[in-house]
């Protein structure tokens, strides 16, 4: 039996490819025309070593 | 003597005193020279003479001196008016690679050169391959949030070590409950400034790993050229993955339609996703009411 979700995701595919998007995947703004970062996203719960790495 | 001749002399003078461990001495009198060349709007030479200056202190592990310089070399940059073009800010990045990481100046000289850039360049945040080497400058400094926005405003390599950093971030807590907040990261902040081409090398890159490492499991799903993993017990992972492909559609009605479907995640990014509504749906955020202030604002005139 497959899950609720994945039925969905199944349902959403297909509506969501129905028509070619409106922008290519490869879709890139030029960063000279970016003149908004969106909103700060929260920091995350765990610190990063940067010696580990 | 030319102009060039007395430059190398001063810096062979300078040169002899930093091997001689005169720092002291090689930077007040560096600074004396610089100064009479900005008076007299030798601009090219004081520009010469502190770069120089600079790399011989970072090469002599003097950075409180080097930083110092690194400063007067932007308040020439700014007092010059030098436009931010591939010299100006090479310049810099030879710079800033010579930097040690673990200086503590380093935060407020990365920002000092980015305001440069933001100031005589062509870009409202700053130079792109500027921002590539202090993004990485950064990491090595352990840096994370801010070199987070750095490399997200980087050129293609930015990219590869933004997945990288979030990536071994991610595998240090060992905690694959927490996979979402981190993927979450790179597929929002690569949404937000509308650089699809990033969001998916991030989304495969990222999540490739995590198959590879950890075998979750998933299956791999193929429709019309759209390519996404389904994981059985990350349901979080599957959304991110459909929200960005429902931002490739620019189609509100599949935005709603994902949102419902969704609703714990939804909750959890609504901030985020109330931006990305605007940018790819046109859904204005609703203001709460307050009728005082409408009126009053509608007797002012304003609004």
């Amino acid at each position: 039996m497959t899950s609720p979700e994945r039925e969905f995701i199944n349902k959403f595919l297909s509506l969501a490819t129905l028509n070619a998007p409106a922008l290519p995947a490869d879709y890139k703004k030029s960063l000279h025309d970016v003149d908004n970062l969106g909103v700060a996203l929260p920091p995350l719960r765990y610190k990063y070593d940067h010696k580990r790495a | 003597m030319s102009a060039n001749a007395k430059l190398a002399r001063t810096l062979a003078r300078f040169e002899a005193r930093i091997e001689n461990q005169d720092f002291y001495e090689a930077h007040q009198t560096l600074r004396t020279i610089a100064n009479r060349y900005v008076r007299s709007k030798n601009y090219q030479e004081a520009i010469d003479l502190i770069t120089q200056g600079a790399q011989s202190f970072l090469r002599a592990k003097q950075g409180g001196s080097a930083t110092d310089l690194i400063f007067y070399l932007l308040e020439v940059y700014d007092t010059a008016q030098v436009k931010a073009d591939d010299a100006s800010v090479s310049r810099l990045i030879q710079l800033l690679v010579a930097i040690d990481p673990e200086e503590p100046n380093l935060k407020d000289v990365v920002t000092g050169m980015n305001n440069w850039s933001v100031k005589f360049g062509d870009y409202k945040f700053g130079d792109p391959y500027l921002h590539a080497v202090i993004g990485s400058k950064l990491i090595d400094g352990g840096h994370v949030y801010e070199a987070e926005r750095y490399l997200v405003l980087g050129t293609h390599d930015s990219c590869e070590k933004y997945i990288t950093l979030v990536w071994e971030w991610f595998e240090q807590t060992n905690d694959l409950a927490t996979v979402g907040e981190f993927f979450s990261r790179l597929v929002f902040n690569y949404l937000f400034i509308s650089n699809l081409q990033s969001a998916y090398t991030a989304k495969d890159q990222f999540l490739q790993k995590l198959i590879e490492k950890y075998s979750p499991k998933h299956e791999e799903i193929n429709k019309d050229g759209f390519r996404m993993y389904y994981f059985e017990s990350h349901s979080d992972l599957n959304f991110l993955q459909l929200l960005l492909l429902t931002c490739q559609t620019k189609d509100a009605g599949l935005y709603n339609n994902l949102k419902s479907h969704y609703a714990g995640s939804i909750e959890k990014y609504a901030t985020q996703l109330d931006f990305l509504g605007q940018e790819y749906f046109g859904i204005k955020v609703q203001k709460p009411v307050n009728f005082m202030q409408d009126i009053l604002s509608g007797i002012l005139g304003g609004k």
